[in-house]
């Protein structure tokens, strides 16, 4: 069937994507021409256009440093780290609420789950300072109350990816859970009652009848932040670490690492970040369609594209 | 037998519910009591820690925020675009995820990708302030806070996923008969997509609330500041009361202005969950629709 | 996405309204009968505005409108947002009419502002008068005035504050030397433990800050913000803390180790922010004025009631010191403003004597009075911290706070005077870091993970030396170079 058949038979559905496809194009595909920058020596006067073509030597910065590597595999591990116990969380806490059927309790727990998404990490920082400080956090007190030995929370790396994994579940996995919890509600209700006059045990309901009818949701989600695994998230990693240089070996990633380089030379930096940026944006773009492909072949209706 | 067994079993799970969600809930809680406390508790005592109960009582800060002019102001933007942004967002997502989940569509895979891309190459700041700036010139126009979060991947991923799951045979009998396709999404997928566009309705509606980067980069006038922008202007700094125009005789304590427009920034949108939570209801089975 | 938000790039060249050359675009300064047009001036001030700021700028509006006949368009940006800000605006060819730029060199070589002298010349004869001649050459960019500096001070010292409050309840004399100061801060962990006794104000190379904070004569200098470079003794030489280091260097080094290690400098001093001193946490903080400033006093106040601060410095105005006269601010006209004429008006106008005091002290009788000649008294109970460093400073009209201790003001008034210093041999010299731009990038990430710790008494400073070495030493090296041979060339240029 060619194109203009195909149009011209659907047209009204066409029409309804419609409003969405120029917005994209004007909101997003239209300022994606920036990332020409990336190959720019970037002179503001000289604008865009103007400024000379630079090749990949933006990147050089980046990967002639002693890090670069370091700081990749440090924002793959934390994002998996991320994502495998948002996600678990996230569906435990869905499957948690939907075994609720006080409604007012329900109503109240949901609510209260999702409050932290709701603090801005300038305040998380700030308790964070306050629950760990090696003087006097709140930890450290109850520590030594108890007669343990006091730990120096800001001087040891190994334990900040297992506190920024749980410092992100707190912060993410009540409201991640939303959609999982809007999915589930929409299931039949037959399907359970089959499965209960088979006798199955309320567990195996849910292992046997809601996970999989959950998974295209779950593979989905992951997919889509599969594609953003070379992004680190530098709204919570900065906001908590910051420039505390003694947890840079568990918790630097590209995003804060460029960021640091760049902000004190100011030099061309627009042209560098926006060299990172497509490296990052390239790297994301082989593993989505790596994973996508792998999809496709386990199981076609939840690919992504 | 076998009903006791379903019991107990039944039993057991709910306990674990009540128990895990509770303690979570309850951690989840806890921060956020603190600052509500911390709002209503007097500079000297906050300097000394947050407590889970106040010591000193005291309105104070918030006779002071509401007595400025700028707390109206920026409320009024923040529910404005909030409730105008929300409602066009999701009749756009809605019905182009519906044409990407369509069977029918040929090229819905080719759509899912157009959209897709956008999400791995984000255009970055760069084009983006062009855009807005000097293209569209919107510039200190409450559009500038409307127009950039019109449209969300994500969310638009996340409602075809939803809609892919759906019997699309169910309208090709509507087809037959002679319906029209709008008429076939608002009639019969709108009302049983009721979950998943009440989620998407509030990831919108709260994506909107929280954004105070497209007024830092594109409003300088005061008057049309969100809330959060309110809440950024003060928290960046605490000398900087005087941006709530409000009268400056009362002795209020930075940090408690700075609680207490935390806690009106958050609480209208934690309402807004409840609310919605009715749809988010049982059993309305589609085999009930088609009959 | 968060590094292009943050550092943002701007493309202005596809937009056909880019910056253009200046010839174009100037308004009509005048209407038939002689009199100037009504004109809005769109000014960027960092920071948030001043209490009080719409009555002062009501009150400029009306003194103005007689006579250049201007109007204030003053947009304000928060300083943590500032930086990014106004780059974007910049450009993209936004149409400001003034900009507060703290570090022009970059946007001045990207071409983004305009070339003042010939305005000067002819519109700006305050503006010249209020600087000394070493001011506004030292601030020149080959050759020509791109922005008009703003600095009060001709040296960059730092001290220390002080809890008096905690002092006298410990019954210690007023501190007067740095021994008394580390005793004093002993004293503090002892006695008063919910206090932590020494949190310095930020890392910024606080070891070379310090060793020229002891002995101000040796003329110590972080070079711009490179970790591990300095120079020292006014020689025209850059110097490495590998291949030598200053021995009052390392010895601080060694001091603040000891220190860490017996829980008198913070603990988590990388992880805090600088304002504990204003919030009552720590008994000592150091600081980059003479006095305690206005700000850090009155949230002192707030924070703990009853408390105090007092400043120490080893500074002394018989000091015969250098200076470069480098400005530490600036306000430009960007190339784009269409206003250009009316604007350096408008800044010669600021540099009036009247209008200055209106701009800074805000409302005479109201927020402040004449403490006598070129001091001020802030009125307690509605002071007006206005922002004249952002768009007039100069050191012939602004005015020191008479509330401030003697010594302070003695040291105050030295260091605004040109003629207490000799110039320095980096006087005028502008490094360009592009040729060594991928090496500076590393070494300040370097710098960030290696020597803040050092600095800051978290490491052993010998090991953390070898490690920083191990990883630095080669862009350490490079920038150096890079540095010495332009500054040759420079002073070879200057001696021809």
């Amino acid at each position: 069937m060619g194109i203009l058949q195909e149009l011209r038979k659907n047209k009204w559905l066409y029409a309804m994507s419609i409003p969405v496809i120029v917005y994209v194009f004007i909101f997003s595909y239209l300022p994606m021409s920036a990332h020409i920058l990336a190959f720019k020596q970037f002179m503001p006067a000289k604008g865009l256009w103007g400024s000379e073509w630079a090749g990949l030597d933006n990147l050089t910065f980046f990967f002639t440093g002693p890090d670069w590597l370091g700081v990749t595999l440090n924002t793959i591990y934390l994002n998996l780290l991320f994502i495998v116990s948002g996600t678990v969380c996230s569906l435990c806490i869905a499957l948690l609420l939907n075994e609720i059927h006080h409604s007012f309790i329900k109503k109240v727990t949901q609510s209260l789950v999702i409050l932290p998404h709701f603090i801005s990490i300038i305040v998380v920082n700030l308790m964070v300072v306050n629950f760990f400080n090696g003087q006097d956090g709140m930890i450290n007190r109850l520590l030594k109350e108890f007669g343990f030995q006091m730990i120096s929370w800001f001087q040891t790396p190994e334990v900040w990816p297992w506190l920024l994994t749980i410092i992100f579940v707190w912060k993410g996995a009540g409201w991640g859970s939303i959609i999982y919890l809007a999915t589930l509600t929409g299931f039949s209700e037959e399907y359970y009652e089959s499965a209960k006059i088979d006798g199955a045990k309320r567990w195996q309901q849910i292992w046997y009848i809601t996970l999989p009818l959950l998974r295209p949701t779950i593979i989905v989600l992951t997919l889509l932040s599969l594609g953003r695994i070379f992004y680190g998230d530098f709204g919570l990693i900065y906001g908590i670490i910051g420039d505390n240089s003694l947890l840079f070996d568990s918790t630097d990633v590209i995003d804060t690492y460029t960021y640091r380089s760049l902000r004190s030379t100011n030099m061309n930096s627009y042209s560098n970040a926006a060299a990172v940026a497509l490296f990052q944006s390239v790297m994301g773009l082989i593993t989505i369609l790596f994973f996508n492909w792998v999809v496709r072949r386990v199981d076609n209706d939840s690919k992504l594209f | 037998m076998k009903m006791a067994q379903r019991d107990t079993s039944q039993l057991a799970v709910s306990a674990a519910a009540y128990l895990c969600i509770g303690s979570f809930a309850l951690i989840c809680f806890i921060p956020f009591w603190l600052m509500y406390i911390g709002s209503f508790t007097a500079e000297s005592q906050i300097v000394k820690g947050f407590r889970m109960f106040p010591t000193e009582f005291t309105f104070d800060s918030y006779r002071f925020l509401f007595q400025g002019s700028q707390v109206y102001y920026s409320s009024f933007v923040s529910i404005f675009i909030t409730a105008a942004g929300t409602v066009a967002a999701v009749l756009m997502t809605s019905m182009f995820s519906y044409v990407a989940a369509h069977p029918k569509v040929k090229y819905r895979y080719v759509l899912s990708f157009y959209i897709y891309f956008t999400m791995l190459f984000p255009p970055g700041l760069v084009g983006y302030y062009l855009l807005i700036s000097n293209w569209l010139n919107l510039r200190d126009s409450l559009l500038a806070l409307l127009l950039p979060l019109l449209f969300s991947a994500f969310n638009a991923f996340l409602m075809t996923s939803y809609f892919r799951t759906l019997p699309f045979e169910l309208n090709e009998a509507a087809t037959v008969d002679g319906a029209h396709e709008m008429y076939i999404f608002f009639r019969i997928i709108w009302p049983i997509s009721m979950p998943v566009i009440a989620t998407i309705a509030l990831f919108y509606a709260l994506s909107y609330w929280n954004d105070w980067f497209n007024a830092l980069m594109f409003i300088d006038d005061p008057h049309n500041h969100p809330l959060q922008m309110m809440l950024r202007r003060i928290v960046s700094n605490s000398e900087n009361l005087d941006y709530l125009n409000a009268n400056i005789n009362i002795p209020v304590s930075a940090t408690g202005v700075q609680l207490s427009t935390v806690v009106i920034t958050i609480g209208p949108i934690i309402f807004l969950y409840p609310f919605l939570q009715r749809y988010f209801i049982k059993g309305m089975t589609i085999g009930a629709i088609k009959g | 996405m968060v590094v292009s938000l943050i550092l943002t790039g701007i493309l202005a060249g596809c937009s056909s309204d880019g910056p253009g050359p200046s010839e174009t675009g100037d308004l009509p300064q005048a209407s038939e009968d002689g009199r100037l047009n009504p004109a809005t001036l769109k000014i960027m001030f960092p920071g948030d505005p001043p209490a009080g700021w719409d009555e002062v700028k009501a009150e400029m509006e009306n003194r103005l409108a007689g006579t250049l006949n201007v109007k204030l368009n003053v947009v304000f940006i928060p300083w943590t947002d500032v930086l990014q800000k106004r780059q974007v605006s910049l450009s993209s060819a936004e149409d400001y009419d003034l900009i507060w730029d703290n570090n022009p060199v970059q946007n001045i070589a990207a071409g983004l502002y305009e070339p003042l002298d010939e305005l000067i010349e002819k519109y700006g004869a305050d503006i010249k008068a209020n600087r000394s001649a070493e001011l506004m050459e030292a601030n020149k960019v080959n050759g020509k005035l791109y922005a008009v500096p703003l600095e009060v001070n001709f040296i960059r010292p730092w001290t220390f504050v002080i809890r008096k409050d905690i002092r006298e309840q410990l019954g210690v004399e007023p501190i007067k030397s740095y021994d008394e100061l580390i005793e004093f801060m002993y004293l503090v962990k002892e006695k008063v433990p919910e206090v932590t006794p020494f949190i310095p104000n930020g890392t910024e190379h606080i070891g070379l800050r310090l060793a020229n904070m002891l002995d101000p004569s040796a003329n110590i200098a972080a070079v711009l913000n490179y970790p591990g470079l300095y120079t020292k003794g006014n020689d025209g030489k850059v110097y490495n803390i590998f291949d030598n280091m200053d021995p009052m260097i390392m010895k601080n080094f060694e001091q603040y180790r000891k220190l860490y290690q017996d829980g008198i400098l913070a603990k988590d001093a990388l992880t805090l922010k600088n304002a504990e001193f204003a919030k009552g946490k720590a008994a000592v903080s150091t600081f980059f004025d003479f006095g305690v400033n206005l700000n850090t006093r009155t949230a002192l106040e707030k924070s703990v009631p009853g408390a105090s601060a007092e400043a120490f410095s080893l500074y002394d105005p018989n000091m015969k010191l250098s200076s470069t006269y480098k400005a530490g601010n600036f306000i430009a006209v960007p190339v784009v403003s269409k206003n250009k004429e009316r604007a350096v008006q408008f800044l010669n106008w600021l540099n009036q004597k009247d209008n200055y005091d209106l701009l800074a002290y805000g409302i005479k009788g109201k927020n402040w009075e004449d403490a006598g000649e070129g001091l001020y008294r802030p009125i307690k109970d509605n002071p007006y911290a206005g922002v004249p460093f952002a768009w007039g400073w100069n050191p012939k009209l602004d005015r020191i706070d008479a509330s401030l201790p003697e010594d302070d003001i003695a040291l105050n008034k030295w260091q605004r005077d040109p003629g207490n210093f000799t110039t320095d041999i980096l006087t005028g010299f502008t490094f360009n870091p592009s040729p060594v731009a991928n090496e500076v990038a590393q070494l300040s990430n370097a710098g960030a993970e290696f020597y803040n710790p050092i600095v800051m008494g978290l490491v052993e400073p010998n090991e953390g030396l070898a490690k920083f070495k191990e990883k630095a030493y080669d862009n350490v090296k490079k920038v150096q170079e890079e540095y010495q041979k332009q500054l040759d060339e420079y002073l070879a240029g200057k001696n021809k």
